[in-house]
């Protein structure tokens, strides 16, 4: 980090009422942050309201944020020197990643939506991961019945379904 | 109506997974290598099937699938997806099998999820049938259990026709099974011969009821223990690392014409510094590759291996219709992913499965003190050199060893 820079701090504001404050260069992980500072706003005190995501929620979305801002900061320190060392590092955030994402089911699901709407790749990507994780080796029905979802095809669309994939409809339903 | 709606109320539940952002979806689906996973997701719900077609955005291309490992469960076969990391999947279920072939013995694999069963009435007895058995499809063929011979019988000087059943212990299919020219090329056993355990190579076409006679190997380096059909001849791997090159010729009601050619491999620098657990032959990039299994110890879990490719001789083939070939040890895997089992190997490219590199895949085809431990399986990677176990543990089976199946 440059040494004088001012530090710039956003406040983060969420649907329940409860307000985060953290970097701005942390925030600005966040594309909706990034538009909504490009547009001039979300500086004052009142800070930027995050629609639907409740303070739960955000608070783990902030933990995320400052780590990967952090690590992020610290790999431009280091310079491209110590190859070894910035290997270490990025194993180090990975693992620190897994273990972050181990949630249950309906904790990961807040967080995948947050990080949708917000527009933090990362950690859509991080989500996904483990969801996919979740979902391998699983028939459709024990998804429905892990995720709780309605089965609402229609008989014709089943019938279309079948036929482009007949392999394996037959056997998992 | 108003009754419904509440009902609705009700069973609603938080969060609503149904109601994923479309684009969330996607990004999930495609994080799933396996067509089988992401078939089964397309088919949960109308929403998630929908976020297919999202604009108009393809899905990353699906690869080839891997093979999955068939693990003899009590309940029946498990088959575990090394696309998936391990993960099983229904495919079949062993409820799904017919209740006759769920506790069969499974001697090997072949083409698109087609199985080689022997069917016992109790374990370790006589094969009552052999069968090619379509996972996919659940239908069988048929294969015979009998051999006939009319040649002195083993132990004895007396030249006469005899009847004995066999168990096959590896073997291999010239075409699907469909074509009416298809032949099966196996290594068999011979039941009912109380010192006579050596393997044999036999070969019969699918529909016949008995096979007519066997081959026998002159010397214990030419035993055989794997075999491959590649470029339209059966390969036999031999103990000695020879290889004997077979294509059979059917007459009716006359014993099978073979062409042999027998392919001499000198041992020049090849050495194992371990004990040789087994030998595969395995086709790759064009090229005939060996693949040497070792551990440090017999009894002791796999720890390495070594790999070959078949060198063409210069010299044309001495009186003997024998040919000096070489194996030249291959210095890297270099992207290849090999699955290694008796009778069904396969090789892979690693580019074009994101996230895997190259290694040998292998599983428990043992058989000790008439149990199958199923234990030594998984992963042998080059650099470092060492052994993941990437698949779920089992018990021991009483049934079948663990095979390789291409769904």
């Amino acid at each position: 980090m440059a040494a004088g820079k001012p530090v710039v701090m956003v406040t983060l504001v969420s649907s329940d009422g409860q307000s985060f404050q953290l970097l701005e260069e942390a925030a600005l992980l966040s594309a909706m942050v990034r538009d909504t500072i490009q547009i001039g706003q979300g500086r004052g005190p009142a800070g930027i309201p995050i629609r639907n995501i409740t303070g739960q929620t955000l608070s783990m979305v902030v933990v995320y944020c400052n780590k990967h801002y952090t690590a992020a900061a610290a790999a431009d320190g280091d310079d491209a020197a110590d190859e070894e060392k910035k290997v270490a590092n990025k194993k180090q955030l990975r693992e620190w990643d897994e273990q972050f994402i181990n949630l249950e089911q309906d904790k990961l699901y807040d967080i995948l939506v947050a990080a949708n709407n917000l527009g933090i790749d990362g950690l859509v990507d991080l989500c996904c991961w483990r969801f996919a994780d979740m979902m391998k080796g699983k028939s459709a029905s024990e998804i429905r019945v892990k995720l709780g979802i309605r089965d609402d095809f229609t008989s014709e669309q089943r019938a279309q379904i079948e036929k482009d994939s007949p392999w394996v409809w037959s056997r998992t339903t | 109506m108003p009754r419904r709606r509440v009902w609705q109320r009700v069973r609603a539940r938080y969060p609503p997974w149904a109601d994923l952002p479309g684009a969330a979806v996607w990004e999930i689906l495609s994080r799933l290598p396996c067509e089988i996973d992401r078939v089964n997701c397309h088919r949960v719900c109308r929403s998630w099937h929908d976020a297919i077609g999202l604009e108009g955005i393809q899905l990353p291309p699906m690869t080839r699938q891997l093979p999955l490992l068939m693990q003899p469960l009590a309940e029946g076969p498990r088959f575990c997806c090394t696309l998936s990391g391990g993960a099983s999947h229904p495919f079949p279920t062993p409820m799904d099998i017919p209740p006759a072939f769920r506790h069969a013995r499974y001697v090997g694999s072949w083409g698109d999820s087609m199985a080689f069963l022997s069917i016992f009435d109790q374990p370790q007895g006589i094969p009552q049938q052999h069968v090619v058995f379509d996972l996919l499809e659940l239908g069988h063929y048929k294969l015979p259990s009998i051999i006939v011979h009319d040649e002195a019988a083993p132990g004895e000087l007396e030249q006469q026709l005899w009847t004995r059943p066999f168990s096959i212990i590896a073997a291999t299919l010239s075409s699907q099974p469909c074509m009416s020219e298809c032949v099966v090329g196996g290594i068999i056993e011979l039941l009912h011969f109380p010192d006579e355990h050596r393997p044999k190579i036999a070969f019969w076409r699918l529909y016949d009821e008995v096979v007519m006679g066997y081959f026998d190997a002159p010397e214990v380096c030419w035993e055989v223990e794997d075999v491959l059909y590649y470029n339209e001849a059966f390969h036999f791997l031999t103990q000695g690392d020879h290889i004997r090159v077979g294509a059979p010729a059917f007459h009716i009601g006359g014993m099978t014409q073979v062409q042999w050619e027998n392919r001499y491999f000198s041992p020049g620098n090849r050495a194992y510094e371990q004990y040789v657990k087994a030998r595969y032959l395995v086709e790759s990039r064009g090229d005939l590759l060996l693949v040497v299994r070792c551990s440090p110890y017999p009894g002791q879990p796999t720890s390495a291996f070594k790999v070959f490719r078949m060198v063409q001789p210069e010299v044309p083939a001495n009186n003997n219709n024998v040919v000096e070939y070489k194996w030249m040890e291959l210095p890297s895997l270099d992207g290849r992913m090999l699955f290694v089992g008796r009778g069904s190997s396969k090789s892979y490219e690693a580019a074009a499965y994101p996230g895997f590199e190259s290694g040998i895949y292998f599983c428990d085809d043992e058989v000790v003190a008439l149990q199958y431990p199923c234990t030594d399986c998984g992963k042998w990677t080059e650099a470092p050199p060492r052994v993941e176990r990437c698949f779920p543990e089992q018990h021991p089976s009483n049934y079948s060893p663990q095979v390789w199946i291409n769904p």
